[in-house]
């Protein structure tokens, strides 16, 4: 304990010198500016700043680049909830019920409690960084493909209870989603499927080609078409912070977030994005009127606001341990470390303590300036929802261009995220949930990936999903949760015969 | 949704961009090259060993050239996008590419459609840096030495797996490669990049990983992971105690993975003469060599006509691979 002590001392005394608290400060200024502006991501902006981080010490580097990765979710969470864009796969649940707070007045509320939700779940995930980081790194090692293969599978169904209506309707966008993520190269035979010979999906659709398409453009083109006099957004704004009922529903959202959130960040690929749908699942389960969510509940902006949050501090913890880059920030990252002749890997730890303690001490005042930065400008944001839509949309749409074509300049996919923009706009219609849709479109190439994978590895035997313990413990929990799926319309059906007698 | 029709502009847009054709011969004459900015194509996104050369090299020749070079990071489809975008650019010289060993090498012998050949399709200019593959076995994985691993393999032929960064990859393929060499059956075990393999190994849920020093030395000297064999003409610095695959019974085998500078097919003789040049002073230079050095990479010039015989040479090399270990997209 006092080892601990002593090390986070050192790590504070490095981060809080004044050169790399301005970093750390510029580092999340840049990062939420980016994750407000739908589209552009944290990929090209620490890609374009790299050479500028060449003639800075390693620490100041990496703290600037990491403050960008979390402001970046910061900031991603203002665009949904403003405007319903999910910049980030991470934020597609805080559209649900953020846009739909802000479309009630109730902006200023939902990014508040996003704000604080975040901090608090970034100041659990820095402690559980600093406490936790080795053995979470070996619980993350014990993650075969047959074990990400039942998670995933949870995942979806998971995903079901996210419906705000009908059930066949969720099953169906979900399997829609599956069935879009088939598209692009399969990763066994090398073999391209659904490409049409189109060398743009030859490596599938992108993530924000189908977001801003299915949430943005089609959100666009059904405001558009009410009539012009009739504001999106109610005039009146509300209170611009969230209020003490705010806090008393949100208060245990917030710490199951963060747990959930802690837990899944530290699996590389998709573990940070099952948890922010993980959380808004349990949340829905355990509240008391579940018609609430969809509609503006809290709970639903608190939740999994703060699992995302706590699951982009918790998905340093590979990078950090085992020094393998979990996704392409992260592999931007070791690219910073290996210009400074750091050598990423397990002996950064016991190498480099400053680094690793500076950074982990980084991440919480990170976070503190974040609140710091954010709070005051929610006033501002909420004023932008005031701008007629007529000047507001076009912004939103040149916006959401320029961020699709910055991914990988190519003028063919603005063109795939206007044909998904016609299409989320018949969803609209059909009155069908696009996140369930997006959740199978993310988990479906990795839950066939891990199938195959891990069928290939025990030579074509399916049980291994059951006598492998972990696995089969995901899976349990799977058929648990759809029994509970099922046990309301039970119990309602005792109600109406309790009744009668 | 995908059938995009041609507006109307373009019909005037072809008339401009014919004009502009038509005088572009008095532009490109070296005297005057490079008279605007420089793209170089990096065919993966930002990160990573083909990333960090193409900005080493941006870098340093937009000082020499005194004119901006800008990277420009087309991934997908296993580098063909970048493959095709380039050899479709105007060999003018403002546009150059960062190729990676698979892209002229292996991808002609697996692709069904869109087949460029490499020294039809683009200009070799120089060489740029290489890393050798290596050889790591898992912590549970009972081998110690690469002739216990191909002694386990022969007893229950198809039953040590390994893991690689992507099937049709240089990392499959010196998989492969090995396999035929020692006469051995393995389990390819295709992952989507270099991080989530090592994971595997790592984890034991693969028994060996062939990728390069840039991402198995690190684990190697944390003694994370075993070090098996370098497939390369010598011992690596960075692991002097890991023997070559050669040292133990495979004479002559070596898999680099290179990277070279290449333009669109017909630059301009002076053009190549002169980033040739630019590009052997730059490579010359010790903090350029410590850059590259810091990925595990080796500075490795060449002239034009070196790196064309390199690509013959490796090109017919795994074409012989691709067909004895019946890798077929189909």
């Amino acid at each position: 304990m006092t080892e601990l002590l002593a090390q986070l001392t050192q790590g504070f005394e490095a981060a809080a010198s004044l050169g790399n608290l301005g970093y750390c400060l510029v580092g999340v200024t840049l990062g939420t500016l980016i994750g407000v502006l739908p589209g552009i991501g944290p990929v090209a902006t620490i890609a374009m700043l790299l050479p500028a981080t060449y003639g800075l010490p390693p620490l100041s580097a990496l703290i600037m680049l990491a403050g960008i990765y979390y402001g970046a979710q910061y900031g991603g969470s203002t665009s949904a909830i403003l405007v319903n864009l999910p910049g980030e796969s991470s934020s597609v649940i805080t559209c649900i019920d953020g846009y739909a707070m802000a479309r009630r007045g109730r902006a200023g509320a939902a990014l508040g409690i996003a704000a604080l939700g975040s901090f608090f779940a970034g100041t659990v995930a820095t402690l559980v960084i600093a406490v936790l980081a080795a053995p979470l790194s070996e619980l993350a090692l014990k993650f075969g493909p047959a074990e990400y293969f039942s998670l995933m599978i949870l995942g979806l169904i998971a995903a079901i209870v996210l419906a705000k209506g009908s059930l066949i309707k969720a099953i169906a966008m979900t399997t829609l989603g599956l069935l879009l993520g088939l598209v692009g190269t399969d990763v066994n035979s090398g073999v391209e499927r659904f490409s049409f010979g189109i060398p743009e999906l030859s490596d599938g659709f992108g993530f924000v080609v189908v977001s801003m398409g299915l949430f943005g453009i089609a959100e666009i083109v059904h405001n558009l078409e009410k009539h012009e006099t009739r504001q999106v957004f109610t005039s009146h704004v509300g209170k611009l912070l969230p209020g003490r009922e705010d806090f008393r529903r949100s208060w245990k959202p917030v710490l199951r977030g963060t747990f959930l959130g802690s837990l899944l960040g530290v699996l590389p690929g998709g573990g940070a994005v099952l948890s922010s749908f993980a959380a808004y699942s349990l949340e829905k389960k355990l509240a008391d009127d579940p018609s609430r969510f969809g509609k503006g509940a809290i709970e639903g902006v608190a939740a999994p606001e703060s699992a995302n949050n706590a699951g982009a501090q918790t998905s340093f913890i590979p990078l950090l341990t085992l020094g393998i880059p979990p996704n392409a920030v992260m592999a931007l990252m070791v690219g910073a470390m290996m210009i400074h002749g750091i050598v990423p890997g397990p002996q950064v730890m016991t190498e480099r303590p400053e680094l690793f303690w500076g950074l982990i001490a980084s991440m919480w005042i990170g976070n503190a300036l974040l609140v710091l930065l954010n709070l005051p400008l929610i006033g501002l944001w909420v004023r932008l929802l005031k701008v007629p839509y007529r000047l507001l949309y076009p912004a939103i749409l040149l916006f959401c261009c320029v961020g699709i074509y910055s991914v990988n300049q190519s003028a063919l996919e603005v063109a795939f995220a206007v044909g998904f923009g016609v299409l989320g706009y018949l969803f609209i219609k059909l009155d069908c949930e696009p996140a369930p849709l997006l959740l199978g479109f993310v988990l479906g190439p990795l839950m066939e990936e891990n199938l195959r994978r891990a069928m290939l590895l025990a030579r074509g035997d399916a049980t291994v999903f059951l006598t492998r313990p972990l696995s089969a413990a995901l899976l349990s929990l799977a058929a648990l949760l759809i029994v509970v799926l099922v046990l309301p319309t039970v119990r309602k059906t005792r109600d109406v015969a309790f009744q009668e007698n | 949704m995908s059938t995009v029709k041609p507006p109307r502009f373009t019909r005037c847009a072809a008339l401009i961009a014919g004009a502009i054709a038509a005088l572009l011969p008095f532009a490109v004459h070296a005297d005057n090259w490079p008279s605007k900015p420089i793209k170089l194509v990096v065919p993966y996104p930002p990160g990573g060993a083909a990333d960090a050369v193409g900005r080493v090299v941006a870098e340093k020749l937009s000082e020499s050239l005194k004119q901006s070079v800008i990277v420009e990071n087309k991934p997908g489809a296993g580098t063909a996008i970048a493959a095709e975008y380039v050899a479709k650019s105007p060999a003018d010289g403002y546009t150059l590419a960062i190729a990676p060993t698979g892209q002229l090498t292996i991808l002609p012998h697996v692709q069904k459609t869109g087949r460029l050949e490499p020294l039809t399709a683009f200009t070799p200019i120089s060489q740029l840096a290489y890393t050798a593959v290596a050889i790591a076995a898992a912590p549970n994985f009972p081998a110690a030495t690469l002739k216990d691993a191909v002694a386990l393999a022969k007893a229950k032929p198809g039953d040590v797996s390994f893991s690689s960064s992507g099937s049709t990859t240089i990392i499959h393929l010196a998989g492969e490669y090995f396999a035929e060499e020692a006469g051995v059956k393995l389990l390819h075990v295709p992952f989507k990049g270099s991080a989530p393999a090592v994971t595997a190994l790592l984890g034991g849920e693969v028994n060996l990983a062939f990728d390069t020093l840039t991402v198995l030395a690190p684990q190697i000297k944390a003694g994370k992971v075993k070090g098996l064999a370098i497939a390369a003409k010598d011992r690596s610095p960075l692991l002097p105690d890991v023997p070559t695959v050669a040292e133990q019974g495979y004479p002559g085998f070596e898999v680099p993975s290179w990277f070279g500078l290449v333009g669109p097919a017909g630059l301009p003789k002076d053009i190549v003469k002169r980033l040739n040049g630019e590009v052997a002073a730059i490579l010359a230079q010790p903090a350029v060599k410590e850059r590259l050095a810091s990925q595990a990479l080796q500075a490795w010039p060449s002239t034009p006509e070196q790196f064309a015989q390199r690509i013959r040479d490796d090109y017919a090399k795994y074409g012989k691979v691709v067909k004895q270990a019946g890798i077929t997209l189909e």
